[in-house]
């Protein structure tokens, strides 16, 4: 066998700026998020989706079946359609019914068993699921628009396009459940298999196959035929709260992989000495692709307005240094990317994301690194003394900030009785602040290095003295190794921003259109420009998707 | 019928609930998991959640480290680093920990042998966890239920607003 030698890369981007929540909160989709990886697997794959059972009323409520085969398994989306009575639909914390409910089945179920999804979808987090069921979810309608495109496909019409450009979605996931909640499969039963190794895989074929069904709903409610055009902006819509952000926090060498594989995308084409006519005039028309994104992205969100507002600013500045001489210029990319921190950390973010879509002969193949079994391990007989040195040389942005200063501890993450869902609270103001989730991974970390002497003891022994620093341990020890690991900020300090924790790991799901409700929830729209069911052999084009209609 | 992700994380929010530290939680969160997944009994983990916090008391000498006190959940891990670090032999205080501290060892992929309150290396192999649903007895997940509980925080109508940040109505 022969070796190959990696491509080559320039230095990566240190985790000391990569890590910081105000750059994870400018995070932008790029390639390698997962609904585009999953896209060019199902196309690779040549997957068909069939929809074997429509069993609808006129006004679209009842249930139908999707399949397909990926991988050599076969999947199917049961999908559910209620009336949901105006009074129960209510915010999102507390509802307990939904216009629609889902379950990603492993294999083609049979009548009793589309009859169990179909008693027990509906109920989510109040049913008990199996492991045939992979993924389990809820959406609602955007009821004005879903109202609209019916009315006036009832009309004999298409929708009005600027209705589509301004909600872009039909329906609204609230919650994609996977791996093993309310019973339903441990993720280690499908990971290995072909295509479903990559990180939320089924989570993310289950939101596509929503989004399908979500156009082929409003057709048949409407009686008529939406436009190729239209279906493909209209995505599906989610809105995501404050769960995601401990997922992050509990996962560091997930998160580590993810931020890794980007990061070292970005150092390939940073090396690319060279770029040819066709790659410039790739980017140059991502360059414009990206303003009209610009332009159609509006958020009633005063900061993300804001920042919205600058990165329309400094867009035309960054396009106009794109001269010719510097596209054809020695390293151009490395170029651009060093140069764009004369704009604000969300162009630059942009920019880098942009860098990266024209060579996915390049970088692609670094998504298969994006999953990992692994899961942080303690090593005991480390010594102390490399320990505290550690602490010293990484954690410098955890140990030099004032816990006690009121400022800094101000938030406490904890888990709600009633809706056993993560929540914030202020500690100075509300009670509960003692049962506090375990996320001030800073303040651990600072609590560890107050008690480690620095001599040669192992660590082992230094945690059968002080075991509450077990955690802290093992945390410091695996970043060593995992340098992405961790969030470096402090997450209970009153500065800490939620919605920056959320944006990062959306934009890795592939998420756009951030559109921020507060400081810890936010809607955003998955799967816009995405492939239809019947163009998979024909798109992987659909980074920063903009309105065709 | 419970998935394993499901058993980890009740095991690791109950020995939270129950006063035990982080790292140990996670710990004892892995060791249910690793129980369930091998077909094994998960009653050294209800037992362990059970006991009270205190502290530990450990002896170490050449090759070997010896307890004198301590909860199940604090002396597994100790147990477990004890052997990764080059011991190949712990002598515990109390035998009802032995299961436990047998399947801290086990999940690390330590085979080994008993005598009383002795455990030693052995050079049989140990079984690995499959992935696959599995059934806690009730009275066991009840009382990880209870001790999870205590981990979770009452709401209020100002927290349920502002703790989720979702006091607007989700319609569009």
């Amino acid at each position: 066998m022969k070796d190959i030698a990696p491509p080559a890369q320039m230095p990566l981007r240190p985790p000391s700026s990569v890590m910081r929540l105000r750059r994870m909160g400018a995070a932008f989709p790029t390639r390698l998020s997962f609904l585009r990886t999953l896209m060019r697997a199902l196309a690779a794959d040549d997957v068909k989706v069939t929809r074997p059972v429509w069993d609808m009323d006129a006004a679209g409520f009842g249930h139908a079946v999707y399949q397909l085969r990926f991988g050599g398994y076969d999947y199917a989306l049961v999908a559910v359609s209620t009336d949901l009575p105006p009074e129960l639909r209510t915010d999102r914390v507390i509802a307990t019914a939904w216009d629609t409910a889902y379950v990603l089945y492993d294999g083609i179920p049979d009548q009793s068993e589309i009859d169990r999804i179909v008693a027990s979808a509906p109920k989510q987090e109040a049913a008990r699921f199996t492991a045939r069921d992979l993924v389990l979810s809820r959406a609602n309608k955007s009821v004005r628009l879903f109202d609209h495109v019916t009315d006036a496909l009832k009309a004999g019409q298409q929708p009005d396009p600027q209705k589509i450009r301004d909600t872009g979605y039909l329906m609204r996931t609230t919650a994609v459940y996977g791996n093993g909640k309310f019973g339903i499969a441990d993720r280690g039963h499908i990971a290995d298999r072909p295509g479903m190794g990559g990180p939320f895989m089924a989570e993310m074929l289950t939101v596509w196959l929503i989004r399908g069904f979500t156009h082929d709903l409003a057709e048949h409610v409407g009686g008529g035929t939406l436009s190729s055009e239209a279906k493909r902006h209209l995505g599906i819509g989610n809105s995501t709260g404050l769960g995601m952000a401990p997922f992050l926090v509990n996962h560091p060498l997930l998160l580590d992989a993810w931020m890794s594989v980007r990061e070292t995308a970005i150092a390939r084409v940073r090396a690319i000495p060279s770029l040819d006519e066709k790659q410039i005039g790739r980017i140059y028309e991502l360059v414009i692709r990206a303003a009209q994104y610009l332009a159609e992205w509006n958020v009633p969100d005063e900061i993300a307005a804001q920042r919205i507002d600058t990165l329309r600013r400094d867009w035309p500045e960054f396009a106009a240094t794109l001269t010719p001489d510097a596209m054809t210029a020695q390293r151009p990319i490395n170029r651009i990317i060093t140069q764009s921190a004369q704009w604000s950390i969300d162009t630059q973010e942009l920019i880098a994301a942009l860098m990266l879509e024209p060579f996915g002969d390049l970088i692609d193949g670094l998504t298969d690194c994006m999953a990992t079994p692994f899961v942080p391990e303690l090593d005991p007989t480390m010594p102390c003394a490399d320990l505290k040195a550690l602490i010293e040389a990484e954690w410098g942005w955890a140990c030099d900030v004032n816990y006690e200063a009121p400022a800094e501890c101000s938030l406490f993450w904890y888990v709600s009785e009633e809706k056993l869902e993560p929540r914030l609270g202020n500690r100075h103001e509300e009670p509960g602040a003692e049962l506090e989730s375990p996320l001030d991974i800073g303040r651990q970390v600072k609590a560890l290095a107050k008690d480690l002497d620095g001599d040669k003891t192992p660590v082992g022994q230094f945690l059968a003295m002080y075991p509450q620093h077990r955690a802290a341990a093992r945390r410091v020890q695996s970043m060593a190794r995992h340098p992405y690991a961790e969030i470096r900020d402090n997450l209970i300090g009153e500065n800490c921003l939620p919605i920056d924790i959320l944006r990062c790991k959306l934009a890795f799901f592939g998420a756009g259109k951030f559109d921020p409700k507060s400081d810890r929830w936010t809607r955003i729209t998955l799967a816009q420009g995405a492939p239809l069911f019947d163009e998979l052999d024909s798109a992987d084009d659909w980074w920063l998707p903009v309105a065709t209609i | 019928m419970l998935a394993l992700n499901e058993v980890a994380g009740m095991a690791q929010k109950a020995a939270r609930g129950a006063g035990f530290p982080v790292g140990q939680a996670e710990d004892l969160g892995r060791i249910a998991a690793y129980l369930a997944g091998t077909g094994a009994s998960v009653a050294p983990v209800t037992a362990a959640l059970q006991e009270p916090v205190s502290n530990i008391d450990v002896r170490w000498s050449d090759g070997s480290v010896e307890v004198h006190a301590g909860p199940a959940v604090l002396i597994g891990p100790v147990i477990r680093d004890a052997f990764a670090m080059g011991c190949n032999r712990a002598v515990l205080a109390n035998i009802t920990h032995a299961p436990l501290v047998g399947a801290f060892l086990a999940e690390n992929g330590v085979a080994q042998n008993w005598d009383g309150l002795t455990v030693t290396l052995s050079d049989t192999t140990v079984l690995a966890a499959k992935c696959k649903p599995v059934t806690i007895p009730q009275q066991d997940w009840s009382v990880w239920s209870a001790c999870a509980a205590k981990t979770y925080v009452p709401e209020t109508e100002a927290s349920r607003l502002a703790g989720a940040g979702a006091g607007l109505t989700d319609n569009d």
